[in-house]
């Protein structure tokens, strides 16, 4: 089964995206609310989650900064961005992003980019 | 007639050993006028000169007094006193301006300088007046005054200040408006101050005389100044370096205005600009993120096996708005950097962004399947452009794609070039429900109130229209069908072609 962490500071998308996730048979291992959160939680996540779905503006700590710490624990760890803020594209993926989608985007074209993700493996 | 010669206290005797004649010769080869007369004022000797200015020949005048024929009534009293004076062998210390009248009624203006010969008891027999023609000299002074004047009444009532300075800071003129823009009561107080003590930034004044050497000529400079009562004020400067025979500055003249209320404008007009960026910036993100929370909860609801048909009609139908909405915050955004990002236009390959477009346009419409004809390939045509190619075609695919109620959209994309070579005309033909004559001029046009649900409507082919201009290019839209709109439109657009 594919695991997942979501990085949101929007509790409302948390719960759709775990409905979603759930009914597609993905496991959401984590949850956090700010990069500050997610990075002590990653720390100690154990197995590490097959995906990280991020958002980039939160409180405490962005998305890219988050990214740059979770690479710097684990390399191999797969971050996908989602976010509404498009200017953050660069810098994502030089934190170590593997992908960027902007807000909103449709389930299934979410489930292809990790589908497309976890094949490069 | 004895020779006149110049004797050491300005008299001419008769021992001289110079011969009237030749001293006459000497005097007319300066182009002097030379004038004898006996002591009754009775003209004795009147060279060449004379001749050419007043129109009379020697023959003429001589023999008869100068001072009714020659000399004009309102002067007469200041001459006769003169030559009152010479006859009793005083010689003036200054040399007289004196009007001729010539014989055509001119009066010609001419400077004297005057002498006389004495006979053995010193006596004075004869004088003579020696003078030169200075009537155009004094026009030209005259005009040279009155242009100074003019020049100075200019300077002194134009409303912007003007200013002379030195490379080291001493002020050499200032009018009253510059008096008035610092604050000061009169020019002899500010004139005391050094140009450099009115700049805020010291530095300031260090940059601008560091450009000025090197161009030349600055404008448009804009700097802060200190008024005498400490109030601070914009100003611009515009001045030239002047030099002297050594090629070194001496000095610095120019005119200064007070630009204050511009630049308290500009500098509103540019915290709005931020103000406005950083909320649409802020309205667009919040607004997204509400618009994936609203899509993916109507996503879950559409994919309930339970959910009634006419339900699920209308999920649909609301997940087609939120898209409506994301497209039109993105597209608000762009509209916004088209604004402000400088237009750089450059030669592109057409393919790439077409392309980018097409793969964009596919994954906006995940439930629909575009078939796209097209000829446009990877080097086949260049245009000159920028980053906004890929917006261009990605809105009128998207509206293509829109329009089209049918799952599988038919789309075709035709390039070539027009205009002996300068355009390349691109038609984008869909088989949509097409545009009636009388929306095909206003569909471009910016919010559509009227026209909800209809083609057009939002700003994405107003945002189309934009990028067109930007690249001095055209679009209009025709009939796929010539004459029958329902069978499609037929999107044309003529964009400069850039180089192979």
């Amino acid at each position: 089964m594919v695991s997942i962490f979501i990085v949101d500071d929007d509790e409302n998308l948390h719960r759709v995206y775990r409905s979603f996730f759930t009914m597609k048979g993905i496991d959401v291992i984590a949850s956090a609310f700010d990069g500050s959160e997610a990075v002590k939680i990653f720390g100690k996540l154990n197995p590490r989650p097959d995906i990280l779905l991020m958002d980039y503006r939160m409180p405490n700590k962005d998305g890219v900064s988050t990214t740059k710490e979770i690479k710097q624990i684990d390399p191999a760890s797969k971050i996908i961005f989602l976010s509404a803020d498009e200017t953050a594209r660069d810098q994502a993926f030089k934190a170590g992003a593997i992908s960027f989608l902007i807000k909103p985007v449709r389930f299934a074209h979410l489930l292809q980019t990790i589908s497309e993700v976890l094949d490069h493996q | 007639m004895r020779p006149p010669t110049n004797h050491s206290n300005g008299l001419i005797n008769e021992n001289s050993s110079i011969h009237r004649s030749r001293f006459v010769r000497i005097i007319e080869a300066a182009g002097a006028l030379v004038v004898g007369m006996n002591t009754q004022g009775q003209i004795t000797l009147f060279n060449k000169r004379c001749e050419e200015v007043t129109g009379y020949s020697e023959k003429e005048v001589l023999g008869k007094t100068i001072f009714p024929l020659l000399i004009p009534e309102d002067e007469l009293a200041g001459v006769l006193e003169r030559f009152r004076r010479l006859v009793n062998g005083k010689l003036p210390t200054y040399s007289p301006q004196v009007h001729w009248i010539t014989k055509t009624g001119e009066k010609r203006l001419m400077q004297w300088n005057n002498t006389f010969v004495t006979d053995e008891m010193g006596k004075v027999e004869e004088i003579f007046g020696i003078g030169i023609e200075i009537t155009e000299w004094k026009k030209a002074q005259q005009a040279l005054k009155e242009s100074e004047t003019q020049y100075q009444s200019l300077f002194d009532s134009v409303p912007v200040g003007l200013y002379r300075t030195t490379p080291d800071g001493q002020i050499l003129e200032i009018n009253p408006a510059l008096v008035a823009m610092l604050g000061y009561e009169d020019k002899e107080e500010l004139i005391k101050r050094n140009a450099s003590e009115f700049y805020v930034d010291a530095t300031a004044r260090k940059r601008w005389k560091a450009l000025i050497e090197q161009e030349e000529v600055v404008r448009g400079f804009e700097v802060q100044f200190r008024r005498r009562d400490g109030q601070i004020i914009w100003v611009e400067l515009n001045a030239r370096a002047i030099r002297n025979e050594k090629g070194e500055v001496y000095c610095y003249e120019g005119n200064l205005e007070d630009i204050t209320k511009r630049k308290e404008t500009e500098i509103a007009l540019l915290a709005a600009h931020h103000r406005s960026e950083f909320l649409l910036d802020l309205m667009a993100h919040d607004l997204n993120n509400i618009n994936q929370g609203i899509m993916l909860a109507l996503e879950l609801i559409e994919n309930d096996d339970q959910l009634p048909p006419h339900l699920r009609e209308s999920v649909r139908d609301t997940l087609a708005q939120v898209e409506r909405s994301a497209d039109l915050i993105a597209n608000v955004k762009r509209f916004q950097s088209l604004k402000i990002e400088p237009r750089l236009l450059g030669s592109r390959d057409l393919s790439p962004p077409f392309h980018a477009a097409v793969r964009a346009v596919e994954r906006a419409f995940p439930n629909k399947q575009l078939f796209l004809t097209t000829n446009i390939e990877d080097g086949k045509y260049q245009i000159s452009g920028d980053g906004f190619i890929t917006e261009l075609f990605f809105n009128l695919l998207h509206n293509a794609m829109k329009m089209d109620s049918n799952t599988f959209v038919k789309v075709e994309v035709q390039a070539n070039t027009v205009e002996k070579g300068e355009f390349l005309k691109i038609q984008i033909m869909d088989q949509g429900p097409g545009v009636p004559n009388s929306e095909k001029k206003r569909i471009f046009s910016h919010y559509k109130e009227d026209s909800a649900g209809e083609r057009g409507s939002g700003v994405g082919l107003t945002l189309v229209q934009r990028i067109i201009q930007r690249y001095g290019g055209q679009i209009w839209v025709q009939d796929r069908i010539e004459g029958d709109y329902t069978q499609g439109a037929n999107f044309v657009l003529l964009l400069p072609r850039g180089e192979d």
